[in-house]
Order: structure tokens, then C-alpha cells, then sequence
């Protein structure tokens, strides 16, 4: 009887000490990737935003226009941070996007943190666009201030033939270099100034030497 | 006999994990760290969004969580800092469980990872892996299931990677920061922590260094 409670002591602490370590204790929820190889090597893979749906969070000033419709928080120097839900090109969500524009003087540059559960984070960077470019060219295209728009008003960032630049990442990402660019489709804006329409991000990327 | 002795033995590795001294706190250097950023929390979220039980609760109100599949385990922060001399600072925060994550080498990892930005100075990402056991042992075990007192003010240093050297890699995105890359390490310090309130008082913060700038066409 004392081996077998002896035993059974064995048996349960053994239990305890592997399912601590062998038991997968966080599974991610993965969905496959959409990724299509490019003629000249590497692999593409678009991501998209859909406003306003996807748009969690703003901060930032005057300066940014309508993409501050709704800010969380005045930012100082200009800083816009703009964070999203991120969906393959099925439209599916896949992970959630960071973007910090810093237009101030030799700092001047825009960023992007994309992390993907399951697959990694990837760090995009790229020239800052000029203030308020997209309200310019919604208002090239017709749209007055305090109203109402529809249409289709397409901006690229960083404006060609500048390419934004992938600085690899983490886990699937990781050591990966390449380029992007942001497309922002604008389709509509409400009346008080909500954005409609996509953001893609398109990367291009090959392993890094 | 075997069942009875079964879970004294499944009680006393419990108790070994619960003092399992290889997951502990990390032991990330911080002397040669010269830049700090702190924040308190809750002040400092101006967004804070997940899908997990409100024991952390969303910030503001109303702001969409993160509830589809793919998504749902993790959260995403958005931080006010401030530099040793004042100056503002904003970082995007995600944290997602790691598949690293088990409790007998490693502990309960999340990746961490941060979009910081300094303004007039530039943005860097902060590429790291946290071990948040010893706080939830402290907390969530100790405190929630145990009915233990929190015994407090209490430092943690969760950072416990990516770098070889137990540290978060810095990589530098725009601005001073570009084409540099350093090393992080955040600490906390709780105050206090209570089954009926939870975490009160919470302060942090993130100590980096980037590499020195090399003038071109050095090696």
C-alpha cells in the first residue's frame, strides 16, 4: 500500500511538471496567408484597412485634418498616432496596425508597427506626407469643409517614386527586407468629418542577406 | 492508494511551479540603459483594448475591442510617456501570448512590442517578450485565489527577450533613430493590489540605449 501511494505521488507530480511543460498552453488563432510571389523574387502580400470600421484609436492636432476626426487625445508636436484592425486581402482580420506620423523638422518621418498573431510583427517606415494631404485633395476633388462628400479621392503615401521600406520584424517577419506602399481610397466623408473608404498596404519583401 | 497519493503529488508540483525559481523575474541589465521613459498607469492609457474579462477594463468607454478570432488574445495600448526632463513621448503598445509560453522554463510570455515616438526626435520600435508570471503570481494567484495579502510596493522587471541578452531589442524607425538599433528593458512598480479593486497604483518604466551613431564610412 505505501508503494502505490508512493507511486501515485511519482505519477502526479510527474503529470503536474510535463503538462507544465509540454502542454501548448496558448494556441494562436492563425489564418492562412495571402501571399503571391513577385516576378523578380520575394513575395507580396497586401493588407487592408477598411474605414471607418476598423479604426480604433487617433491622437493628434489640428494639423492632421480629418484623419484626427474623433481624436482620444491632442497630441504635442504635431505627433499623429493612428491604430487599426488589419484584414487580409479576403477581408478577414487578421491583427491590428500602429501608425505615428512625427512632422517635425529633421525627425520628419511616418511608421507603421503591423502585428499579426500567430505570424509576427512587421516595422514599415517611410517619408512623412505633407500635412493635411489628404484633406487637399478631398477638396481638389470638390469637397468643402463642415460638409458632406461622396466620391472617390485616391492618395499614395509616400508619394512616388519614393518607397516606404520594411525593416524586417519578428517571428515570420523576422530578417525580412523590402518596400511598401499605403494607398488611402477615400470614399466618403460624413458631415461631421468621418472618413470612408480603405487603406492598403502593400509589401514586397525577400529574405535579407 | 494511487489516486490519493496521485494528487498529493499533482498538489506538490503545483507548489513547485508556484516557487519555480526559472521562471522568475527577468534579469535584464539596466546600468548602461540611459534613456528612460515613465508612465502610471491607469493615467497614462489613453487607450487600452482587448476582449479578455474586464479585470483590466477597456479605456475610453466605448472604444471598439479587439473580439473577432484572430485577434482576441491580444491588446493594444496607446501610452503617454515622459522623459526624465519632462519631454512628451506617445507609444502604440500590442501584446499577444507567446507559444513560448510554459511554466516550468520560461513562464507565461506575452510579446510585447512598442511604436515609440519622441517628438522632434523620431520613432523607434521596442521588439521584446515579457514574462508576466511573476506578477500574476503575485497578484492573480497569490492574492484572487490564495486570499493572500499583496505585500507591496513591489518592482518587476518583465522584459525577458528577444535579445540573446534576456533584453528587448531596439530597432530605430525615423528621425535621430534611424538605421540604429539598442536594447530595452521596462520595470514596474505596484503598489498595492486587492481581489475587490485589483492593481492600484501602478508606475513603469522603459529604459533603452541605441548604439552610437557611426559617422559614414566608418566600418
Amino acid at each position: 500500500m505505501r508503494a502505490t501511494f508512493v507511486l501515485g505521488v511519482l505519477l502526479g507530480l510527474a503529470g503536474v511538471l510535463a503538462a507544465a511543460r509540454f502542454v501548448p498552453w496558448v494556441g494562436p488563432d492563425r489564418v492562412p496567408s495571402h501571399t503571391t510571389v513577385v516576378s523578380n523574387g520575394g513575395r507580396a502580400e497586401t493588407f487592408v484597412i477598411r474605414l471607418p470600421a476598423d479604426r480604433i484609436a487617433v491622437a493628434g492636432g489640428e494639423e492632421a485634418g480629418l484623419r484626427a476626426f474623433g481624436a482620444a487625445a491632442a497630441e504635442p508636436g504635431s505627433v499623429l498616432v493612428e491604430q487599426f484592425k488589419v484584414r487580409d486581402r479576403e477581408g478577414q482580420v487578421i491583427g491590428v496596425a500602429a501608425r505615428h506620423r512625427d512632422p517635425m523638422g529633421g525627425a520628419s518621418g511616418a511608421a507603421w508597427l503591423l502585428v499579426v498573431p500567430g505570424r509576427g510583427t512587421m516595422l514599415l517606415t517611410g517619408d512623412a506626407e505633407p500635412a493635411r494631404a489628404l484633406d487637399n485633395a478631398l477638396s481638389s476633388a470638390g469637397r468643402r469643409a463642415g460638409e458632406a462628400w461622396s466620391g472617390e479621392v485616391r492618395v499614395v503615401f509616400p508619394r512616388p517614386p519614393s518607397n516606404g521600406r520594411i525593416l524586417g520584424g519578428t517571428h515570420e517577419f523576422a530578417g525580412l527586407e523590402g518596400t511598401y506602399t499605403e494607398t488611402w481610397t477615400i470614399t466618403g466623408v460624413g458631415e461631421s468629418g468621418e472618413l470612408r473608404g480603405t487603406i492598403e498596404l502593400a509589401t514586397v519583401t525577400v529574405r535579407g542577406t | 492508494m494511487l489516486i490519493a497519493g496521485a494528487i498529493v503529488g499533482a498538489v506538490a508540483g503545483a507548489a513547485l511551479i508556484f516557487a519555480n525559481p526559472l521562471i522568475g523575474p527577468g534579469d535584464g541589465r539596466i546600468d548602461d540603459l540611459d534613456r528612460a521613459l515613465r508612465y502610471d498607469l491607469p493615467e497614462a492609457a489613453i487607450v487600452l483594448t482587448h476582449s479578455q474579462p474586464a479585470f483590466v477594463p477597456v479605456r475610453p468607454d466605448g472604444v471598439e475591442e479587439l473580439w473577432e478570432r484572430t485577434v482576441r488574445k491580444s491588446a493594444l495600448g496607446l501610452i503617454r510617456l515622459s522623459s526624465s526632463d519632462g519631454s512628451p513621448a506617445i507609444a502604440s503598445r500590442v501584446l499577444v501570448p507567446s507559444e513560448r509560453t510554459e511554466l516550468l522554463t520560461a513562464g507565461v510570455i506575452v510579446d510585447d512590442v512598442w511604436l515609440v515616438t519622441l517628438p522632434g526626435e523620431g520613432s523607434l520600435y521596442v521588439l521584446g517578450e515579457s514574462n508576466v508570471w511573476p506578477v500574476a503570481k503575485d497578484t492573480l494567484v497569490s492574492v484572487s485565489l490564495l486570499r493572500r495579502a499583496f505585500r507591496g510596493p513591489r518592482d518587476y522587471v518583465a522584459t525577458a527577450g528577444l535579445a540573446p541578452d534576456g533584453r528587448a531589442l531596439v530597432v530605430g524607425a525615423t528621425g535621430e533613430f534611424a538605421n540604429r538599433e539598442g536594447r530595452a528593458v521596462e520595470r514596474y512598480r505596484i503598489e498595492s493590489f486587492t481581489r475587490d479593486k485589483g492593481f492600484g497604483g501602478v508606475s513603469a518604466e522603459l529604459r533603452f540605449v541605441l548604439d552610437p551613431l557611426q559617422a559614414d564610412g566608418a566600418g
